[in-house]
């Protein structure tokens, strides 16, 4: 089967530092990819790379087949969008919800949304009522379920996660992990899921990525990865895990 | 274990910011009004009355000339106010702009831009101010502009710093995920969120060039006359401080009661907005 | 009712000027033990926390007692509660390094936090940190007190900050959300720390979490809080194995467990109404009806 999106070779550093020392990996349709590691380890940098918002040094993406450049074209930014760590930082502070969304859904699809708005909270769970809100006056779960609904109004086939449960207690958690499940189970949306808390990434993902110091150490399906690692780090990881 | 109310500072620096308002709202609306509420012409010469004392005719007494001080102190709150204003409208706008576009597009811009000020503040102000008198003639319009000169570098650095760090804000990546240019992405993201600090800013500014008008004027490359304008006003009455101190006292009086209330409404906006900030 | 606890509270309700947060919340630390509080956001789990710390402002009392050692410390002025609260207890906040100066190099710290409690000997300063450090295994005692508490991770802040409370001697460690803002490989680690704090110095320590992963591999006893109430309190053992009240089953169901099933969170209205009643040994929970 042809991948969605596939990353070859990326690489990118920072005066000398290297962030990423090729990476490559390809995301299909409807799977969730989890992306581990420790803060650092360059995997917030390939997410921001991926979507365009970082500019590599060198190596492609590709999706569907067709070449990425920096800069994007609305139709490309149409099929993928990203969810960022800070819940609450992820909508516009002086904006209402509501017209945050409409923002994004003008830029991106050249109307606004509102008719369609409640059946859109409804995805997301929550009450519609809560669109003429400040996000200030929203809890870090309420906003980042409202930041997914903004990122899934172009209905992208590619969803970026960076640390988008981290900030948030496990009842939030487990209600936006609940709905990143759904979009891949309704809507055939394919997620990279980026954390470094491998016990979330195991419940959500189908499968893993390892990262250390800016290179993939490890790669299989979730149970490959929990049963069976193969490297050092990735054993370390599993251990530093506190269980129930 | 009595806490006072979380609320009270809220209320106080409301109550604050109010006074001042009026305040300077009265002082503008007198300045409008100058023309009119003048009891006499305040560039009539009467060779009957020079350094008069004040009386029921001339309330302020009249200046060397005869000219009522009354009337000239009222005119020339338009001249100081309006000048000063304006001087900071345009380089609110100016330095906004330009600060913001240095910040948001960094690289090569932001070092072009960002040395123009440096160049612009190696000045000082007013031996910039008579070399552009010296260049270009006297007159309000040259003072202005001398002072606006090296005025926009304030609020460039505050944006292009307020711009720097909302930058790595989630919604402004937000943003450019759904395909905002940079243009829309500064008027509508970054302004709403830098526009408080800066209108502080642009407010404590007015009264300090205010006070730099009248400085060229009391110079004597400011406003000329017969024009009234508080700098020189003081400029031209000093020499007879003794026989008429009204003359040089009123005109000084209004400068500092007008920059104090300026610097005050200034102040009292920063705590406003602080306060709205914390909550 | 005093035997063997350090720390006691009776009904204490506390608030921000609007209306009680917590209300009503009882529970006695004995010494030597590690109790965690947990619960989701904005169940007042921090509040307590803040109400028992008192060198804040807010929460403002509103009832009850908070009894430390023998002194009833919401009888005492508020100066001197401040000044016995910094003696006898160490805090770390959720935010790494918050109990710290970001650019002040920690020996400045500890040195003036150690002189604060009558503590600081010049001649034995030096190997007293160096002993405590490698007793908690965090290297170069030397190297990290020159840095600042900027150039440190997350991690190493919580670390130096147990450290620091291991040098002061205090009795009593308050713990908000002390893992939430690290990596999850490290939080192993600061929560061995904490355990080492209470086996070593005999610290007591009361945790703020809503990991209840934490909760279990650290916590003696947990308490779970809802609406400002404590709905169960037992063992750790008791409260996650054995869970007696809907709503704590509901939060063990919200917690993601390595290669678990997708975690649930069952938000339904739960009944704040009742007592809380011993269902077994030393296992409370609330219950409808009186007792």
């Amino acid at each position: 089967m042809k991948p969605l999106l596939e990353v070859t070779d990326l690489k990118k550093s920072y005066g000398g530092l290297c962030a990423l020392g090729g990476v490559s990996l390809e995301v299909h349709t409807a799977e969730i990819l989890g992306i581990v590691g420790r803060s650092g380890c360059g995997k917030s940098t390939l997410l921001r790379i991926i979507c365009g918002l970082e500019k590599a040094d060198g190596g492609s993406i590709t999706l569907d087949g067709v070449p990425l450049g920096t800069h994007r074209s609305i139709e490309s930014l149409r099929r993928m969008q990203m969810v960022f760590q800070d819940a609450s930082g992820s909508l516009h502070p002086r904006k209402t919800v509501r017209s945050s969304i409409n923002d994004a859904a003008r830029s991106l699809m050249g109307r606004a949304f509102d008719p369609k708005l409640d059946e859109l909270c409804g995805s997301v769970g929550l009450d519609s009522e809560l669109l003429d809100r400040y996000p200030r006056t929203l809890s870090g779960g309420q906003c980042q379920r409202f930041a997914i609904a903004r990122a899934i109004v172009s209905s992208p086939e590619i969803l970026l996660c960076d640390e988008a449960t981290s900030a948030l207690d496990v009842t939030s958690q487990a209600q936006v992990l609940r709905l990143l499940a759904s979009l891949r189970d309704d809507r055939g949306t394919a997620i990279v899921f980026v954390s470094h808390d491998l016990a979330v990434v195991s419940c959500l993902c189908d499968r893993i990525i390892v990262m250390d110091n800016g290179g993939i150490v490890e790669h299989g399906s979730t149970r490959e990865v929990l049963e069976n690692p193969r490297e050092d780090y990735t054993k370390e990881l599993i251990l530093s895990i506190m269980r129930l | 274990m009595k806490n006072t109310s979380p609320l009270a500072p809220r209320r106080k620096s409301r109550t604050a910011l109010t006074v001042f308002l009026v305040l300077a709202a009265a002082l503008v609306i007198i300045s409008i009004l100058a023309p009119f509420i003048a009891p006499n012409d305040p560039n009539a010469t009467s060779a009957a009355n020079i350094n008069a004392a004040p009386d029921g005719d001339y309330p302020l007494g009249t200046d060397r000339y005869g000219r009522c001080v009354f009337s000239r102190v009222l005119m020339g709150a338009q001249t100081s106010i309006f000048s000063a204003v304006i001087l900071v409208a345009a380089t609110f706008v100016v330095g906004t702009a330009l600060g913001m576009i240095a910040g948001w597009y960094g690289g090569r811009i932001d070092s072009i831009i960002m040395r123009l000020a440096d160049i612009m503040l190696a000045f000082p102000q007013m031996v910039l101010a008579i070399a552009v008198a010296g260049i270009l003639g006297g007159g309000m319009v040259n003072a202005m502009l001398s002072m606006g000169i090296s005025g926009w570098t304030l609020y460039a650095r505050l944006a292009r710093a307020q711009v720097i760090s909302l930058k790595k804000e989630a919604f402004i990546s937000a943003a450019r995920l759904s395909g905002c240019s940079g243009p829309k992405i500064m008027l509508k993201y970054l302004l709403p969120c830098m526009l408080g600090a800066l209108i502080v800013n642009a407010a404590t500014r007015l009264g300090t060039m205010m006070i730099g008008i009248a400085g060229l004027s009391f110079l004597g490359i400011g406003v000329t006359e017969p024009h009234a304008e508080w700098g020189s006003m003081i400029n031209q009455s000093r020499a007879y401080m003794q026989l008429a101190p009204w003359a040089t006292l009123a005109p000084a009086g209004a400068t500092v009661l007008t920059v104090m209330i300026f610097n005050c409404l200034g102040d009292a906006l920063r705590d406003y907005l602080d306060v709205e900030a914390v909550k | 009712m005093n035997n063997g606890s350090i720390l006691t509270l009776d009904k204490l309700s506390a608030g921000y000027g609007t209306g009680d947060v917590i209300s009503e919340v009882s529970f006695s630390l004995r010494q030597d033990e590690i109790l965690c509080i947990a619960g989701q956001s904005g169940c007042g789990k921090s509040t307590l926390l803040r109400a028992i710390m008192g060198v804040f402002d807010l929460p403002e009392i509103t009832g009850g007692s908070i009894t430390l050692n023998g002194t009833v410390l919401t009888e005492l002025p508020k100066k001197q509660r401040r000044e016995l609260s910094t003696r006898s207890m160490g805090l770390i906040f959720q935010n790494p390094g918050a109990a710290f100066n970001p650019i002040r190099s920690y020996e400045k710290q500890f040195r003036e936090a150690l002189s604060g409690c009558g503590k600081y000997d010049k001649s034995t300063f030096n190997a007293v940190v160096e002993e405590v450090f490698s007793r908690l295994g965090l290297g170069d005692a030397k190297r990290i007190l020159r840095s600042c508490p900027y150039e440190m991770s997350g991690g190493m802040n919580q670390r130096i900050a147990i450290a620091l409370t291991m040098l002061m001697g205090q009795r009593l460690l308050l713990a908000d959300e002390p893992t939430s803002a690290l990596d999850a490989g490290i939080r192993r680690q600061v929560a061995d720390e904490i355990k080492l704090l209470r086996d070593e110095n005999g610290v007591s320590v009361i945790a703020v979490t809503h990991d209840l992963a934490l909760a279990r591999y650290i916590a003696d006893r947990v308490a779970i809080m809802l609406g400002g109430r404590i709905v169960e309190l037992g063992s750790s053992e008791d409260v996650i194995s054995a869970p007696a009240h809907p709503y704590t089953r509901a939060l063990i169901g919200a917690a993601a467990q390595l290669g678990g099933s997708l975690p649930e969170f069952h938000g339904a209205d739960f009944s704040l109404e009742g007592t809380l009643r011993e269902v077994a040994s030393g296992h409370f929970v609330l219950t409808e009806g009186s007792a």
